[in-house]
């Protein structure tokens, strides 16, 4: 049966004032308290929820309105940050059942209604009022919309009008993404002849001050920079051997990759540094050395994992065969630590200290998974994670304390740094796991070579089913190939593992929450997001 | 040719008309054809749909109400239709359909009613699966989980109740136009026949390209589509003035008097001889 009925779900503390005066009211009361503390945004749902509660507890009789309080603080917090950004980089959202219900005469299109100003409803004068002052207005149809924009992770501050309802349901993108933004509910749920308090927006659309707001980070710009400092002549200026092995070194540090590594590193310094950050000859240096270490550990890993291609080319042992490959993984670490001694950094000492023990543990961790595939037995949950944290937190962190070492940051932002890329790190490993599995990709999801923690936990689980798969699989069964996906066992491991990954993503989240600088707490929010979904 | 006949009053949104639902019941109660009227045929699908067993194993009925192709999805989506039997749809006011009726003859010449009680309105999306390639893009674009997939790989409705009162953005996300809210205001979401207004699949360019550009590209576009439509606003006002009024004289003379400048100018002077100051 494809029709269900299921009954949308009421809510608690739904209500809003129906005046303006009284939402006034409340806003002034939300002023007050939290000009008593520093809210830096973005804040995270349980916070907002936390703070609410706070407030309840001192105006019992606000409890009707735990929502909006809710919507009401999270404005406050990215107050600040919205009268920093020009209003042509701001996007107004309107919700479309403010416009006549029957007699708007207004055309549709993907992205909601195109107002003709015919004037019998409020969207005219609003879309108007914005227009001047440079907004770009969307009257859509529905938060999904909303969804689609907040996700797409280029838009730098939204102005949101909106029930209360469909914040709810767009809160948790806008805290993914983190982006700057204030939202303003309409009087009434019901999704015709919607009102707003064309007060409070009248207060809001104009909230302007010069400020250094520099946080929005144009992620995608930014690689292309990048990328073009690994461009081969661009490399061969600070690679200038004339050798071979040096011409092999640069062709496969041009080649492809999604240079994560000097983008952190890049992305941080900005964030920390705003329009002093200058893109000069050092930072070029570290950028090039950051990722030195980790093509290095790829040209060995291919090796050790008999890999034969990496992206969509044969691998450098494969080019070349493997003594030349693991030599010029030797040579590539070396100038790794070559281009930070010669980047006239003013801390090279703690840069070095940091690439150095990044190179250490990264060794430590895959030493711990080689030896382990010296016995075949399948490993415990917990070795698995102490490997992953050891094999990819470091690469992480290694570029996030170079961006803050070069932009003086002190040790309370270090300390978060290194929680947050132990997480971070977890966290990728286990999504990788969980890509081969959700994909199908049956061949690297039940691998011999490499640890994975959805096989572990359902090992902990049904030690006896999983030695039949194994050694099934390991036979080369076909039957068990197509089979395994829909066994309960199997689904049960990709769910706790699912909720492992959330989890380690909530301990990054929460490792930020003290974090001073709003611009560095936003960029690592939206990293965390866009690395965790490629 | 016996048919059983079916008609739905779309009682929860008004988009039938009353008197044409009127019409139709009269002549049929004039010609002594029993037929069942469902209150909101939208609303007891989903709610009751134990109610319809005798529209989903009538062997060959008649169905009238909103947009055939609407009744027709909604429907086969619940999947309860007895598929060999023929039923067919018609909007109310389709004249084919008014006609075919007079030849029909039933076996039960009595009126039956089908009620719909519920306080929920019956907002939901139905999908064409003539048209429906599978390609996903509403379900990843419902924020509300509407949407679902089967084992089988199609999309289906799964959670209709959850759906936002008066939202039909995924229909407009649709590249294959399979989307239908039957209680749509306008074609073709309805399922009626029309284009969709295209916005060159802005929603993608959204996630491609730079946002503000978009932005700003899609509001200058409609600001000029606005403009050609005051335009040929007044093209064809212009037109039905120059068809419906007789050649306007030319009353004045060419030189530069001043009566040049009064609203109905009646000037007598001759071209040569006059001059700015001259009054005619
Ligand atoms: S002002 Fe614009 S949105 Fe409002 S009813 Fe008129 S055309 Fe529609
Ligand atoms: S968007 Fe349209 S074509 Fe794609 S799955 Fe949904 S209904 Fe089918």
């Amino acid at each position: 049966m494809i029709l269900k009925n299921n009954n949308p779900s009421g809510g608690l503390g739904n209500s809003l004032p129906q005046s303006p005066d009284k939402l006034k009211q409340i806003r002034d009361l939300i002023c007050d308290y939290t000009a008593e503390r520093e809210l830096i945004p973005p804040l995270q749902e349980e916070e907002v929820i936390f703070h609410s509660g706070e407030l309840i507890k001192k105006h019992p009789e606000l409890f009707l309105y735990q929502k909006l309080l809710a919507v009401m603080i999270n404005n406050h917090s990215w107050r600040d940050i919205v009268s920093g950004i020009p209003f042509n980089r701001r996007i107004l959202l309107l919700p479309k059942c403010i416009a006549h219900a029957t007699e708007c005469p207004a055309q549709f299109d993907e992205l909601g209604l195109l107002c003709e100003q015919c004037g019998k409803c409020d969207i005219a004068d609003i879309t108007t009022r914005a227009d001047e002052l440079g907004y770009h207005t969307l009257v859509s149809e529905g938060t999904t919309t909303v969804s689609t924009l907040l996700g797409s992770g280029k838009v730098e501050c939204v102005i949101g009008v909106g029930c209360l309802h469909s914040f709810e349901k767009s809160f948790p993108l806008a805290v993914k993404e983190a982006v700057p933004s204030i939202a303003i509910p309409l009087y009434n749920n019901d999704c015709k002849n919607s009102k707003v308090d064309k007060l409070w927006l009248d207060e809001i659309l104009p909230i302007r001050k010069e400020s250094n707001w520099y946080g929005w980070i144009n992620i995608d710009a930014l690689r292309s920079e990048v990328n073009s400092w690994f461009e081969k002549d661009q490399l061969a200026v600070y690679i200038n051997g004339e050798d071979e092995s040096s011409q092999i070194a640069i062709d496969w540090l041009a080649q492809g990759g999604k240079r994560w590594r000097p983008l952190i590193m890049l992305a941080v310094y900005k964030a920390l540094m705003g329009s002093e950050a200058v893109m000069d000859e050092c930072i070029q240096k570290l950028a090039v050395s950051i990722e030195c270490f980790h093509k290095a550990s790829l040209v060995h890993d291919d090796i050790v994992d008999e890999d034969h291609e990496r992206y969509a080319q044969p691998t450098l042992h494969r080019q070349y065969d493997t003594p030349v490959a693991i030599n010029v993984g030797d040579l590539i670490l070396g100038f790794g630590y070559q281009f930070i001694a010669e980047s006239g950094a003013k801390h090279i000492r703690k840069l070095l200290k940091i690439a150095s023990y990044g190179h250490r543990d990264l060794a430590i961790g895959q030493g711990e998974e080689l030896l382990w595939r010296r016995n075949k037995a399948l490993l415990s949950v917990e070795d698995i994670l102490k490997i992953f944290s050891l094999k990819t937190s470091p690469a992480f962190e290694v570029a996030l304390q170079f961006g803050a070492i070069i932009s003086d940051a002190g040790d309370e932002v270090m300390q978060v740094l290194t929680t947050y890329s132990s997480a971070l790190g977890i966290a990728y490993q286990i999504k990788d796991d969980l890509d081969d599995f959700n994909l199908g990709n049956i061949d690297n999801a039940f691998n011999t070579i490499q640890p994975s923690l959805v096989t572990a936990i359902v090992n902990r689980e049904h030690p006896d089913k999983m030695k039949v798969w194994f050694e099934d699989f390991q036979k080369g069964n076909d039957l068990c190939k197509k089979e395994i996906w829909k066994q309960t066992e199997i689904r049960e491991g990709i769910k706790e593992a699912e909720q492992m990954l959330e989890n380690y993503k909530l301990k990054a989240l929460s490792s930020i929450t003290d974090l001073k600088s709003p611009a560095l707490k936003i960029l690592l929010t939206r990293l965390l997001n866009k690395i965790l979904n490629g | 040719m016996t048919k059983k006949i079916f008609i739905c009053g779309c009682e929860k949104d008004g988009k039938i008309e009353k008197e044409s639902v009127e019409r139709l019941i009269q002549s049929l109660e004039e010609k002594n054809i029993g037929y069942t009227y469902i209150e909101d045929l939208c609303g007891t699908v989903l709610k009751n749909p134990d109610d319809l067993e005798s529209l989903f194993t009538a062997e060959d009925a008649l169905v009238f109400g909103c947009q055939s192709r609407a009744m027709q999805n909604l429907i086969g989506n619940s999947g309860k239709k007895v598929q060999e039997n023929r039923t067919e749809y018609y909007h109310i006011d389709d004249k084919d359909g008014n006609k075919l009726v007079e030849s029909v003859r039933t076996d039960n010449p009595k009126a039956l009613k089908i009620k719909y009680a519920d306080e929920w309105n019956p907002w939901y999306p139905v999908i064409d699966y003539e048209r429906c390639n599978g390609c996903r893009k509403c379900l990843n674009f419902c924020l509300f989980s509407v949407y679902s997939v089967e084992d089988d790989g199609s999309v289906v409705v799964s959670a209709s109740a959850n759906c936002k009162d008066m939202c039909p953005a995924c229909a407009r996300v649709c590249p294959q136009n399979a989307i239908i809210f039957p209680k749509h205001a306008d074609s073709p979401i309805d399922g009626g026949e029309g284009e969709m207004l295209s916005g060159d699949n802005v929603l993608e360019q959204i996630q491609n390209d730079d946002v503000y550009s978009v932005l700003s590209a899609r509001r200058n576009n409609f600001k000029v589509s606005l403009l050609k439509k005051e335009q040929l606003k007044m093209a064809e006002e212009e037109r039905k003035n120059c068809s419906t009024t007789e050649e306007v004289e030319e009353k004045a003379c060419d030189c530069n008097c001043n009566c040049k400048t009064e609203i109905e100018p009646d000037c007598a002077c001759k071209d040569e001889d006059s001059d700015k100051n001259c009054c005619c």
